[in-house]
């Protein structure tokens, strides 16, 4: 089945400009004048040269034919000092070690779990990095990869760190703190993993009552504020943490997951990187606004919001 | 008879019903093969990338009567358990029932693949497929409308090589396809059917204009050396000038992103 979208509205785009490189890398970005730093961001297609290889080194989504960079995606060209890359603006996530992610089990495998992250191979998750129900450290036993299904199933999202990489390519995953681990009281938006940048912290609490984690390969879980237990490592619920069952949620918390779940829609319609404040902001705004969670999505109230966060930012 | 039945999920129609297909008389084929543009001109291109929405990249193509949508999903980890050193690549072509003139049961048959596999060799050299291990890239193309099939084999090209750089994807350059046929003795470039169906041979060409190297070379039909080699040459010529749309579209797209 094909759904169409519309075709692409014009939108003010000096908003996302202005907000194309992290601020610590803005002033590396224009070291001097040539004609890889103009006070434009450079777009670029597969094959097009970029620059010689000579005064250059290349970077990702570039390579190197007899002397020249050229393009190996179209999006932007970046430039630090001598290192040359093109960022494409749609594309998978690539992961680095000490990243969180959200993730979905799409299999289990002999003490492994399969897991979708939004990259170009399926991550793992083996059974000896998740923590055991009740807490224990110990060696997993033939008794627990029998009972595999119990901790996670296909279908089930978790959040959890990329820990290693494999020879091939694949991300092995690690689920050992309390912060991880099976999600649930919520709800999942995807969009491009380009938009969520490196945070100090991705666990972000609104004032709302909703909990945000934003997993940098683009999937973001929006759920119920859990209360902070003050229970240490060794004597965590162990029903909770790989239970499939909701809590209550009342209707205003519902109603403000949704809320939060469309703002985070119509931030990455109009492509605008996501950080907790912008986030915190938009909320207020939408609640001045005084609609129901579904008006955000309707007629022009979008590109109001993203216009209102604009001025401010 | 099991087959026969078809796919009982769909409205599949009555089995056999076509409308009267008279034979043209000369006039007529004249009159069809008759081109309001010179014989070195294309049909105008509309390519516009990012449609659909569920997909990693995507690109709709038209060129007059030829309409094509083209989505890309992946890299994603094959599901076999094989390993491989290098990515895959997999086209898939499906007509809608009414893309033809006569309908079109919606059952995979040998011209779907036959395309596919043309689609696939146009493409295939541009994909940096060293990058994936492991991984696979699907490329879904729905034939919307069919104005002549060497027609859609290039516009099909252009829009899956759009498609995979919308999805970000890795390639040596931008693939752009054209081509020709021969009626008379002129080379009409980027026939349609009725031009298709009364020429002597056509030809294909895809190339990758940025780098000036050539992917893949289709000739049916038969015409002197001579011919093809000029043929090949028409159709370079115009890849140059299609290039330039996908480059442009594709960066207006990423503008209004």
């Amino acid at each position: 089945m094909l759904s169409f979208i519309s075709f692409s509205r014009p939108t003010d785009s000096t908003y996302h400009q202005s907000t194309r490189h992290h601020p610590d890398v803005e002033g590396l970005m224009d070291v001097d004048d040539d004609d890889l730093t103009g006070s434009e961001p450079r777009l670029t297609c597969p094959g097009e040269t970029i620059t010689s290889s000579q005064a250059f080194m290349r970077g990702h989504g570039t390579y190197v034919d007899k002397e020249d960079v050229i393009a190996s995606v179209a999006g932007t060209v970046e430039r630090v000092n001598k290192l040359v890359t093109v960022r494409a603006i749609r594309t998978r996530y690539n992961p680095e070690v000490g990243d969180l992610v959200v993730g979905r089990i799409t299999e289990v495998q002999p003490r492994r779990w399969k897991v979708d992250a939004n990259s170009r191979q399926d991550a793992v998750l083996m059974l000896s990095s998740v923590n055991l129900p009740g807490g224990v450290q110990r060696r997993k036993l033939e008794s627990d990869e029998l009972q595999m299904r119990n901790f996670f199933e296909e279908g089930d999202l978790l959040v959890a760190e990329v820990q290693a990489f494999f020879s091939d390519g694949a991300m092995s995953l690690h689920t050992r703190s309390l912060k991880y681990g099976k999600l649930r009281n919520g709800q999942l938006v995807t969009v491009p993993p380009i938009l969520v940048r490196r945070l100090k912290s991705h666990f972000i609490s609104l004032p709302c009552g909703v909990d945000l984690i934003l997993g940098l390969n683009g999937y973001i879980w929006v759920s119920k504020h859990m209360k902070d237990t003050d229970q240490g490592e060794e004597g965590f619920d162990a029903e909770a943490v790989y239970s499939n069952k909701n809590e209550d949620i009342d209707n205003a918390t519902r109603a403000a997951i949704s809320r939060v779940g469309n703002i985070i829609r119509v931030l990455a319609d109009h492509f605008v990187p996501l950080t907790d404040s912008l986030l915190l902001e938009a909320y207020e705004w939408v609640i001045e606004q005084e609609g129901d969670a579904k008006y955000l999505l309707l007629g022009d109230a979008g590109d109001a919001l993203v216009a209102a966060m604009s001025v401010r930012g | 008879m099991a087959q026969s039945a078809g796919d009982r999920r769909r409205i599949n129609g009555p089995e056999e019903s076509f409308s009267p297909v008279f034979d043209d008389d000369e006039e007529d084929i004249k009159l069809k093969t008759q081109r309001s543009r010179a014989a070195g001109d294309i049909r105008p291109i509309f390519l516009q990338p990012g449609l659909i929405s569920q997909a990693n990249g995507s690109a709709y193509i038209e060129t007059d009567k030829t309409k094509i949508a083209c989505a890309v999903y992946g890299p994603r980890q094959t599901k076999t358990t094989t390993y491989s050193e290098k990515g895959r690549l997999n086209v898939e072509v499906k007509f809608t029932p009414f893309s033809c003139m006569r309908r079109r049961a919606p059952i995979r048959d040998a011209e779907d693949r036959s395309l596919a596999v043309s689609i696939h060799q146009a493409i295939v050299s541009s994909i940096r497929l060293e990058l994936f291990p492991k991984s696979t890239i699907d490329v879904f193309i729905t034939i919307i409308e069919n104005d002549g099939i060497e027609g859609c084999i290039a516009s099909a090209s252009v829009a899956a090589s759009t498609a995979l750089a919308d999805a970000g994807i890795e390639m040596l350059g931008l693939v752009s396809a054209c081509s020709a046929a021969i009626v008379g003795d002129d080379i009409h470039l980027d026939p349609s059917e009725a031009e298709a169906r009364a020429s002597s041979g056509t030809v294909i060409l895809a190339c990758m204009p940025a780098l000036d190297n050539v992917t893949s070379v289709w000739q049916s039909g038969h015409m002197t050396a001579d011919m093809a080699l000029k043929c090949m040459e028409r159709c370079h010529e115009r890849c140059i000038d299609i290039h330039s749309i996908v480059a442009q579209s594709l960066l207006e797209h990423r503008t209004a992103a």
